[in-house]
């Protein structure tokens, strides 16, 4: 069923300026510096330019390793005994091996047009349009109704949606998605480390999706 | 006696003021120094869960403040409000893989990530099998075992000498080595070629070079999944 565009523009869209987001960017076998605004027509909120960042580094590193649960399950650090409290106190903080080193960015961005989809009140809007919000954490291939939705940002003229996180389900895990609107709304963007790899908790902490959860991490 | 909510005038401005800095959401007052501000990412995250609470978003310049700070106290006292005695309601005993998971979230909290040394950049020669084999890592046996033929054979590829139906093969181990060598250096491109059952590299060979090269080019970019 087609979204309705009518309850999706009494969405409450800001002016506000977000001062931290973070993102991790692969790096190229040349040794050339990684490009932060490389992006792909894939994922939840594909659109022909969509960057997704998210509110916190722990959230972007559990995108990422939501995104590659294999090389996570390759990863197993505990030699196949499983990860219990006693083994996450003891290797926690330490990075996972198998995964790609990225670099990680922090970028500002001053929005005329920010779409807040957390609230009660946008959800009441999203579900009246027939957007199912449990779409947010929807698997892939699929997404829920996410991707039609992204496909109705440049009408609604959204520069960027604030949204829940898939891979961090917790209050604080949130993802803002940035259109090719949003991309004018750039200030500025910083380098944050040159090469990390995620840490073992945030993998343990990731929600990944179903039945793709390594299973060292219990 | 009604309750006057409305804080003293210099009160509100302070208060807003500092909000304002520390919550990262700045009007059109806000002076750039937020930006900086190491405690910006949490408030904001604070600021989200009064959103939640108390329902849409307002800046608080139109009611001069007062509007926002009084969510914030609401917040606050709704709280505190919310958090019945441990003796009424003892906490739910978790499963082990709940307690782990948001265990783990405290920990991934103060350690996201590892900094790492950035792989050294590899030099590429022209050949292709050096090359193939100086971005992934992989030995001439490796190579030799997953295309079933004896690494001595291997070893006499050399320019104009590659069997024209491994040529493919062998650019797709170049193209994913130099894919991921950024990453993961060629140590790495050979661990990662050579996990699974069956292998990567198995599979480059039975023929999957589609899938596999999809695979590694997965990591050129963050989708949010």
């Amino acid at each position: 069923m087609a979204l309705d565009p009518g309850p999706l523009r009494e969405i409450p869209v800001q002016r506000t300026a977000l001062t931290v987001y973070f993102r991790q960017v692969w790096l190229p076998g040349d040794g050339s510096a990684p490009d932060p605004f490389f992006v792909r027509r894939e994922g939840r909120w594909a659109t022909d330019w969509t960057l997704y960042t998210a509110t916190s580094p722990e959230v972007a590193w559990a995108e990422y390793c939501r995104n590659h649960p294999s090389d996570v399950a390759n990863a197993d650090i505990t030699g196949g005994v499983g990860l219990d409290l006693a083994g996450l106190a003891a290797l926690g903080s330490l990075a996972l091996g198998a995964v790609p080193a990225r670099a990680l960015y922090e970028l500002d961005f001053a929005f005329d047009r920010l779409a807040d989809l957390t609230s009660a009140w946008a959800s009441e809007l999203l579900t009246r349009a027939g957007f199912d919000t449990a779409s947010f954490t929807a698997d892939p291939p699929g997404y829920g109704d996410c991707p039609e939705l992204a496909s109705l940002a440049a009408t609604l003229e959204w520069q960027a949606i604030l949204v829940p996180s898939a891979a961090w389900q917790l209050p604080d895990g949130l993802c803002v998605p940035v259109f090719q609107e949003g991309r004018l709304a750039l200030v500025e963007h910083r380098r944050v480390v040159a090469a990390a790899r995620p840490s073992v908790a945030v993998a343990a902490a990731t929600t990944y999706a179903d039945a793709l959860r390594p299973r060292w991490l219990a | 006696m009604p309750l006057d909510l409305t804080p003293s005038t210099p009160d509100v401005k302070q208060s807003s003021h500092d909000w304002l800095v520390v919550k990262g959401w700045p009007s059109t007052q806000a002076t750039g120094d937020e930006y900086s501000d190491p405690l910006t990412l949490g408030s904001y995250i604070d600021t989200l869960k009064i959103i939640s609470l108390f329902g849409p978003w307002a800046t608080g310049d139109e009611y001069g403040g007062v509007f926002v700070t009084s969510k914030v106290r609401l917040a606050g006292l709704r709280e505190h409000a919310a958090e019945p005695p441990d003796t009424l309601h003892p906490p739910a005993e978790q499963s082990p893989a709940e307690s782990v998971q948001s265990r783990a979230a405290t920990i991934a909290r103060a350690v996201p990530a590892v900094p790492v040394e950035r792989p050294p950049v590899p030099h590429l020669t022209g050949e292709l099998l050096d090359d193939a084999r100086i971005v992934t890592g992989l030995t001439l046996d490796q190579i030799a075992r997953a295309v079933r033929v004896s690494g001595r054979a291997v070893a006499a590829w050399r320019a104009g000498t590659v069997p024209s139906h491994r040529v493919s093969f062998l650019q797709a181990i170049r193209s994913i080595g130099v894919s991921l060598v950024g990453g993961l250096g060629p140590s790495g491109v050979q661990r990662w070629l050579l996990a699974g059952t069956p292998s990567r590299l198995d599979r480059l060979a039975a023929g999957d070079v589609d899938g596999v090269v999809a695979e590694a080019r997965a990591y050129e970019t963050s989708p949010a999944t």
